[in-house]
């Protein structure tokens, strides 16, 4: 499960979900709550903060989004929260006295041009300190921001609504770096080196860039307007005036095609897509990407009724398998903030954590299962699938760990390769036929190993149809390529050196076996 | 309306990845640009590159007529897709901006006499009718500031310059009579013992 506290570790925050949007209009209509806003967040430092969510409104929006095919509703909740807490983080702590903060503070109202402006641009610097700071939380405020309209411009008056589509482009090329033919040329070359600069470095340079954005819009604030009563003369805009209104709405796959079709640097829908299936892989926070062919309702329905169990599994091999290596020496780092500090300790002669460079230890493991899916496995034939599941699941979000699953009983089946994604298996609940396992051992010869543990698991009940040739060819195929085999029986009855486990506790015993293994290397 | 990026020097960019990060090329050579891609990037190097870059290629010599008020130059602006916006408010917030305009009036004027050159002309009309602009007037302290830098480059010169310019002799303009005044005063009162401007218009 995500840890969201580290955003902002001294800060209490409330959650609380209210499912009717009229009771949630009605209870929050202090705090700004309206019929089309997913949450409101409001508090203070001392009191604690709490964030209220319209849970029909995101659910419609959900539906709406083009990521409805990738993740799950969570991640709307997620990112919403994530994003007032980033919010909290980076923003100042303390007012300070110096003229051009009180000036800001003055300027930052609601409805004002200035404030929305300073809004997109602070957005943007929240979205890069995230980057650095907690790149996982920050995929998910990525993929937030590109499956919902949810403008900071949504308090815009109507005054400055005109400025609307130069505000929305400024977002999309800081974002998407997605140019629009909406809009001025020379405006987005103007604000490019201002955005870059004020999301680089602080909020100082937020605020005089903002001014400066907003002093262009004012300087060309007729040429807009006669623009926008020349649109709407023609009224060929419908698709623009939409793009650009202040609702909030799911973006659709049209309007990623829209951005894509502007975007400069690459596919922002290919890249996108690529985080959101990242982020849908990782069972523990429970989301799991629906794809319309090639799955199994039987592996999905397992994955939902077992989230809890999945998300503990997994949070053992994050334990186990997470470590952070200091490295001596690091290259190419263009971290300016880094830099300075390295300044300052070089100064002031402390001992800092500034020359310590981490990188996460690789992990490489190559996990095997043969499930024996015999006549004599039809008892527990259900929970048998379950475990294997369950571990799968557990296993499937982490990179380096790679798993392949063979059924042998009557027939012989690769239910997961190597180089398939977990979601793509076809683990379910079978039985029949004899125990042949020699097929199965000649399916797993033609795979390739990659990983420096690797682990065979052989699920049976020790009595195997051709059990002494079988016992030859594990044996040799664990001395050619240096693989741990464990014998693990079920079921009443444990033979020929087959260790019993009780088919509930499977799934944890496997996870014990895989830990235990792992650390003594 | 174009939709390449062009960056501060007036080159078309595209940003690219590279080593994990965005950066932004030149199309023309694939060089990086160095404002762009720098963290060390300040504002004010953004703004000088930016006005270095108009006077460099002479963009305001497409929307800037002789004469006209400054609405009728904003209006060719606007029909040109021209850089008067970014002009106007460089000019007025950056201090090494102004004067590098008023270096290359100074500049231009030493290759061919001011009388007879045009692109001189152009730029010194177009300093003189931005600070026509009302919006500037509602901050006085900052038009003070403005108008001190204008003094101490031009101040001695400017009637004349703006006379060959406007073609009308000594008399005062009614656009430019308050700017004119308010010179007048600086000089009578402000900086009485000033002899002598900072850059040269007429030899």
């Amino acid at each position: 499960m995500l840890n969201l506290s580290v955003l902002a570790p001294d800060t209490a925050v409330k959650t609380v979900f209210t499912e009717d949007t009229e009771e949630f209009v009605g209870t929050y209509s202090g705090q700004g709550a309206g019929l089309n806003k997913p949450y409101v967040f409001f508090g203070n430092r001392d009191d604690g903060y709490q964030i209220s969510y319209n849970c029909s409104c995101i659910e419609k929006i959900y539906k709406e989004s083009w990521l409805r095919s990738y993740v799950g509703i969570e991640l709307f909740y997620e990112g919403f929260l994530i994003k007032e807490l980033a919010k909290l983080r980076y923003s100042v702590k303390r007012d300070s006295f110096e003229e051009n903060f009180q000036k800001h503070k003055q300027r930052y109202k609601s409805g004002s041009l200035y404030g929305a402006i300073y809004d997109v641009l602070f957005s943007s610097l929240m979205e890069y300190r995230l980057k650095f700071d907690f790149p996982e939380l920050a995929k998910r405020l990525e993929l937030l921001y590109s499956g919902i309209f949810y403008r900071d411009t949504q308090d815009l008056s109507q005054d400055n609504e005109a400025m609307l589509p130069y505000i929305v482009a400024l977002e999309n090329l800081l974002r998407f770096n997605s140019l629009s033919e909406e809009v001025k040329g020379s405006y987005l070359s103007f604000c490019l080196p201002l955005g870059l600069v004020a999301k680089r470095t602080n909020y100082i340079n937020v605020i005089k860039a903002t001014s400066i954005i907003e002093e262009w819009l004012l300087g060309a604030a007729s040429t807009i307007l006669a623009q926008r009563a020349t649109k709407s003369a023609n009224a060929g805009g419908e698709n623009a005036q939409k793009y650009y209104s202040k609702e909030i709405r799911a973006i659709s796959p049209q309007d990623l095609e829209d951005i894509d079709r502007n975007a400069r640097l690459h596919s922002v829908k290919a890249k996108i897509e690529s985080v959101a299936k990242e982020v849908g892989l990782q069972a523990g926070t429970g989301n799991y990407p629906v794809k319309t062919n090639n799955t199994t309702t039987f592996f999905l329905d397992t994955i939902r009724k077992y989230r809890k169990e999945i998300s503990e599994l997994e949070y053992l091999f994050r334990r186990a398998f997470t470590s952070m290596i200091i490295l001596p020496a690091f290259d190419g780092d263009v971290n300016l903030r880094r830099q300075q500090q390295a300044y300052l300790v070089s100064l002031t002669k402390e001992d800092s954590k500034v020359y310590q460079y981490y990188v996460k230890k690789k992990v490489s493991v190559d996990l095997m299962i043969l499930r024996d899916v015999s006549g004599s496995t039809f008892l527990f034939e259900k929970q048998y699938a379950e475990a294997i599941v369950l571990l799968l699941a557990a296993v499937g979000g982490f990179q380096g760990i790679r798993t392949l699953e063979i059924d042998f009983g009557g027939l012989v089946k690769i239910n997961k390769g190597f180089e398939q994604n977990v979601e793509m298996s076809t683990v379910f609940p079978q039985s029949g036929g004899g125990s042949n396992i020699l097929p199965a051992l000649k399916l797993l010869r033609q795979q390739r190993l990659k990983g420096r543990l690797r682990l065979l698991f052989i699920l049976s009940d020790g009595e195997l149809t051709d059990k002494s040739q079988a016992e030859k060819e594990i044996a040799a195929f664990s001395t050619d390529n240096n693989v741990l085999v464990f014998r693990i029986a079920l079921g009443e009855f444990a033979n020929n050196g087959y260790e019993y486990v009780n088919i509930r506790t499977l799934h944890k015993y496997l996870t014990k076996k895989i830990i235990e293994t792992g650390e003594l290397l | 309306m174009s939709t390449a990026l062009h960056c501060p020097h007036d080159r078309i960019v595209l940003p690219v990845y590279g080593e994990g990060l965005i950066i932004y090329k030149h199309q023309d050579d694939g060089s990086y640009c160095q404002l762009l891609n720098r963290f060390a990037t300040t504002i004010d190097d953004i703004l000088y590159s930016d006005m270095a870059g108009i006077l460099s290629t002479k963009r305001y010599m497409h929307f800037c007529k002789l004469g006209a008020t400054l609405e009728e130059i904003k209006k060719i602006d606007m029909e040109q897709d021209g850089c008067l916006i970014e002009f106007m408010l460089i000019f007025r917030r950056s201090y090494t901006a102004r004067r590098e305009v008023f270096a290359e009036i100074a500049r231009l004027c030493s290759e061919k006499v001011f009388s007879e050159n045009l692109e001189a002309q152009c730029l010194f009309y177009l300093v003189a009718v931005v600070y026509t602009e009302p919006r500037w007037r509602q901050t006085e302290r900052e038009y003070q500031k403005l108008l001190e830098h204008l003094f101490k480059a031009y101040g001695q010169q400017f009637t004349e310059g703006l006379s060959i310019v406007l073609k009308k002799g000594e008399k005062e303009t009614g656009v430019f009579s308050s700017l004119l005044k308010e010179l007048r005063f600086m000089q009578k009162y402000v900086f009485p013992l000033r002899q002598a401007d900072k850059y040269s218009l007429l030899q």
